[in-house]
């Protein structure tokens, strides 16, 4: 039901801002269009980071908000005076939905129920997303209030929300972060509107302008982002939105183009920081067609006012940081040589393979022209939302963006200006990029060219268009490249790790009856994650229902992400953000040993090493798997509810060892406590709740069951899996369960 | 201009275009082929650079041959003549004299005369093979991780059926 309000709700707000544009400003329903997303995005942001400074976020005051704006455009729409309609668009004498355009729209539709169902089913999985871009946003949501969470385990969590709070409209709304992912393929779909309505405002016709704008939402790296919380798109959307507005103002001279830009602007710069990049390219066309109007008094009257707009909206995040950190870019500087790094990343932490340190990637293109020119066009981040333009873009949309530039010299020389100008910001976006990122992180920011994307399809368009009319057996063949291109661009999501696009487990799950929480998916996520996952999936089952456990973690600093500690429904508080915890931790996660990196435990707030957890007879371990354990308070462990709970979730997972417990419970001999370290224990624990298995059990980390046998005072102890070291141990027997063959020992101490 | 000679000019310009092209995929083939393995490349896919290398070389002059039989014997000979001169050019980089033979004999002067040509050709005889020679270099860079994505897709549609 409260899905089906949202579904409902989201189009009123966006219709009262279409209606108010149209009344007002009597603008085509394209631009309108344009434009009210725009505003609505703009909407949401601001109302929530508006109640969240005043640490009055929560649903009812956002709906309050939102619903009091939206009541007053609709008046203000109702008494707006009547204004001649505007033009008609020219109709074309193509037809806009071709055979092409047709298949492509079936790949998007296909993409974007695969992409639901994705959402639906697997968690929020985007590494920086569980590492730095939710955490701020899920904490913010439990407190009401923006948070800043502790720097030492992330300077990102200083960076601006602009974008994440787009993503946390849902999850105010609904109380779960099953949708949370689903705003990125909406804000890519919106994305591929405006530059549908940019390539309508460069005369393209609508069969190539749609063309262009469904290959943008076909890209490798659009549909990878797309399932994620990563800012690369909403600012991609803004600066497309800048574009479109700088050059309908360039065409049309009228105001409300440039108070669009200035919305668009200002929302872009409070979602990341490489706006300012994006920003500073379009300002020539600004300046140039406000200069035309009427000279230095033009630029006062209206360029003066639309730079002030448009810096003071984003302005809440470097006053903010300005006065807690005395930067207001914090974690980075604005220099004269761009954004520098305030060296707050611990690079020894890093695995080797991410650190930089190979100079700035513009000396290598430099020194070696051919090298840097290979590795782009291996397009690095494929299959990851780190890159993938896709082929599309570097074969067709690079020389197409040429082209583009030499007709712009062209019509420089002729006294036009405006193709120069939006056409240059291409190089010049290159180059600053190349000036500004490490060549050894060029694989992971590859995605910060996303903005070139959008241009170079259009550019595409343009040249489609040119070589329809010119050779339409070129055009044909190329659109069908295009088309090959999108399809295994689709096909491609499927080897996708970061983030995993496979839905195959999760629906095999539910059919069998065995699904338990999304969390389990992580499994399909990279790195360290399918290990994490064993401890984050009984986490979030257990505690979904009901109130919440604070969770203490513990990780190695690379992959400390602390976003699943909340669980799905954010019943969960994280025991390392409270500046005051109000007791001890209900659980604890502990992981160590990512591939490659320090391999180590990284601590953040209080010091509790998992040597005092196994001492401390509160605690008790609930899932083990190679570097990950979970404890869990045994008090917590006690409750019916979370008996109950637990019992069914062994029941889905562990069925096989189960079965395979119940086949040797009959013949075990009295002992004072069973303990081991494979999953046939949690077969045995499940006897236990159940209550056909008396014997105590428990779950022990590897090389342990001797020192808890000595902490239980037991003497006759069943070991799993390996005799007890100082005990004398004979065989029980021997069962294959979920782990492979498992032998039992009976273990006496002597006296 | 007489109709003769406007055809002349048409094939001079045409060439001169043609020669740029070629000069331009000769000298990536090259550039390719003379650069030391960079380290941000698997080792496993230096072959494939080989194969871009030769697709860079290969494809534009399959395509201009091909449109070159549309445009009679003069623009053929002449393509002829500049391919093989551009081809050598590239592989003078590719043994190691360096960028300077190429720029000079190559890019340059044909960079010159294809500014001059009748702008309606450009998007054919420039654009065309161009965004071939780069489409053909960018599967062959990365053509085992498309691979590795269609078997993923088959795989996940086996288990979404089964």
């Amino acid at each position: 039901m409260r899905l089906l309000a949202f579904l409902l709700i989201n189009p009123v707000l966006l219709s009262a801002w279409w209606w108010w544009l149209r009344r007002w400003f009597a603008l085509a329903p394209l631009a309108a269009a344009v434009y009210a997303g725009l505003l609505f995005a703009a909407q949401l942001v601001f109302s929530q980071l508006l109640l969240g400074t005043l640490g009055r976020l929560r649903l009812s005051w956002l709906l309050g908000l939102l619903g009091t704006v939206t009541a007053v455009l609709i008046l203000w729409s109702v008494r707006a005076p009547p204004r001649p309609a505007p033009d008609a668009a020219p109709a074309g004498a193509e037809r806009t939905f071709d055979a092409a355009n047709v298949v492509l729209g079936a790949l998007a539709l296909a993409f974007a129920i695969w992409l639901g169902l994705a959402t639906w089913l697997l968690p929020p999985r985007g590494v920086d997303d569980l590492a730095y871009h939710l955490p701020p946003l899920y904490q913010s949501a439990q407190t009401g209030r923006i948070a800043l969470l502790p720097l030492e385990l992330r300077a990102q969590f200083a960076l601006p929300l602009g974008g994440g709070l787009l993503f946390l409209w849902p999850l105010l709304f609904l109380g779960t972060e099953t949708w949370v992912d689903g705003v990125g393929l909406l804000i890519a779909v919106y994305a591929a509107l405006v530059l549908f309505a940019l390539a309508r405002a460069f005369a393209v016709a609508s069969r190539e302008a749609l063309f262009a704008a469904l290959l943008f939402v076909l890209s490798p790296l659009v549909m990878a982002q797309a399932g994620t919380n990563y800012t690369d798109l909403p600012v991609v959307a803004c600066h497309l939105v800048l574009l479109y507005a700088a050059v309908r103002f360039w065409q049309e001279g009228t105001a409300v183009h440039l108070a669009m830009a200035a919305v668009a602007g200002g929302l872009g710069l409070g979602i990341k920081y490489n706006m300012l990049i994006a920003v500073a390219t379009v300002q020539p066309i600004l300046l140039v067609a406000v200069w035309r109007q009427g000279g230095a008094a033009a630029v006062v009257r209206r360029y003066a006012p639309y730079l002030a707009v448009s810096l003071l909206l984003p302005a809440y995040w470097p006053i903010r940081n300005a006065l807690t950190f005395g930067e207001p870019l914090y974690p980075y500087a604005l220099g004269l040589g761009g954004l520098r790094d305030l060296g707050t990343v611990p690079w020894e932490l890093v695995p080797e393979s991410g650190q930089g340190g190979a100079g700035r990637a513009i000396g290598l293109l430099l020194r070696e022209p051919a090298r840097l020119l290979v590795f782009l066009f291996r397009d690095p981040g494929l299959a990851s939302a780190n890159g993938g333009l896709g082929p599309v873009f570097w074969a067709f949309g690079v020389p197409a963006l040429l082209w583009c530039l030499v007709r712009a010299l062209r019509a420089a020389r002729a006294g036009d200006l405006l193709p120069v100008l939006f056409w240059g910001i291409a190089p010049v976006t290159l180059l600053l990029f190349l000036a500004q990122v490490d060549a050894a992180r060029l694989p992971y920011n590859m995605r910060l060219l996303v903005v070139l994307l959008p241009l170079g399809l259009l550019a595409f368009a343009l040249l489609l268009e040119r070589l329809r009319a010119s050779l339409p057996g070129a055009a044909a063949a190329t659109r069908a490249v295009c088309l090959t291109a999108a399809g295994l661009a689709v096909m491609q999501l499927a080897a996708a790790r970061f983030p995993s696009f496979d839905i195959g487990l999760a629906l095999a799950d539910r059919r069998a009856g065995t699904a338990t929480t999304a969390h389990r998916y992580y499994r399909h996520a990279h790195g360290d994650l399918p290990s994490l996952a064993t401890a984050l999936e009984p986490l979030d089952y257990l505690t979904v229902s009901g109130s919440g456990w604070d969770v203490y973690m513990a990780a190695d600093w690379i992959v400390f992400m602390t976003a699943p500690l909340f669980g799905s429904a954010l019943q969960n508080r994280v025991w390392n953000f409270q500046p005051e915890p109000r007791g001890a931790p209900d659980a604890l996660l502990y992981h160590t040993g990512f591939q490659g990196g320090a391999n180590r435990l990284y601590y953040v707030g209080e010091r509790i090493t998992p040597a005092e957890v196994r001492r401390d007879a509160r605690y008790e371990l609930l899932t083990l798997s190679g570097p990950t354990e979970l404890w869990v308070a045994r008090v917590r462990l006690q409750e019916p509810r979370i008996r109950a709970r637990l019992a069914e979730f062994y029941r889905r997972r562990f069925a096989t060892d189960i079965a395979a417990a119940a086949s040797l419970a009959a013949t075990l001999p009295p002992a004072d406590a069973l303990v081991g370290s494979t999953n046939l224990v949690h077969g045995f624990r499940y006897l236990g709740l159940a209550g056909t298995l008396t014997v105590p059990v428990y779950l022990v980390s590897h090389g342990e069951g001797a020192a808890q046998a000595r902490r239980l005072r037991a003497r006759r102890v069943i070991s799993v899996g390996a005799p007890l070291v100082g005990a004398n141990a004979s065989p029980l027997g021997e069962t294959r369960a979920s782990d492979g063959l498992v032998r039992l020992y009976l273990n006496e101490f002597p006296t | 201009m007489t109709g003769a000679a406007a055809q002349r000019s048409y094939c001079l310009r045409d060439a001169a275009q043609v020669w740029f092209v070629l000069t331009l995929a000769a000298g990536f083939a090259g550039w390719v082929l003379g650069s030391s393995p960079p380290a941000m490349l698997d080792p496993a896919a230096v072959p494939a650079r080989y194969a871009a290398a030769l697709a860079l070389a290969a494809t534009p002059a399959a395509l201009l041959t091909a449109a070159a039989v549309r445009l009679g014997r003069l623009a053929l000979l002449a393509r002829a003549a500049y391919g093989a001169g551009c081809v050598y050019l590239g592989v003078l980089k590719a043994a190691g004299f360096g960028l300077a033979p190429w720029l000079a004999l190559g890019l340059v002067p044909a960079a010159a005369l294809a500014v001059r040509t009748p702008p309606q050709l450009t998007p054919l005889f420039v654009l065309a093979p161009l965004s071939w020679s780069l489409a053909a270099l960018y599967f062959a860079l990365s053509a085992e991780r498309w691979l590795a994505g269609i078997v993923s897709f088959a795989a996940m549609a086996g288990t979404l059926l089964r």
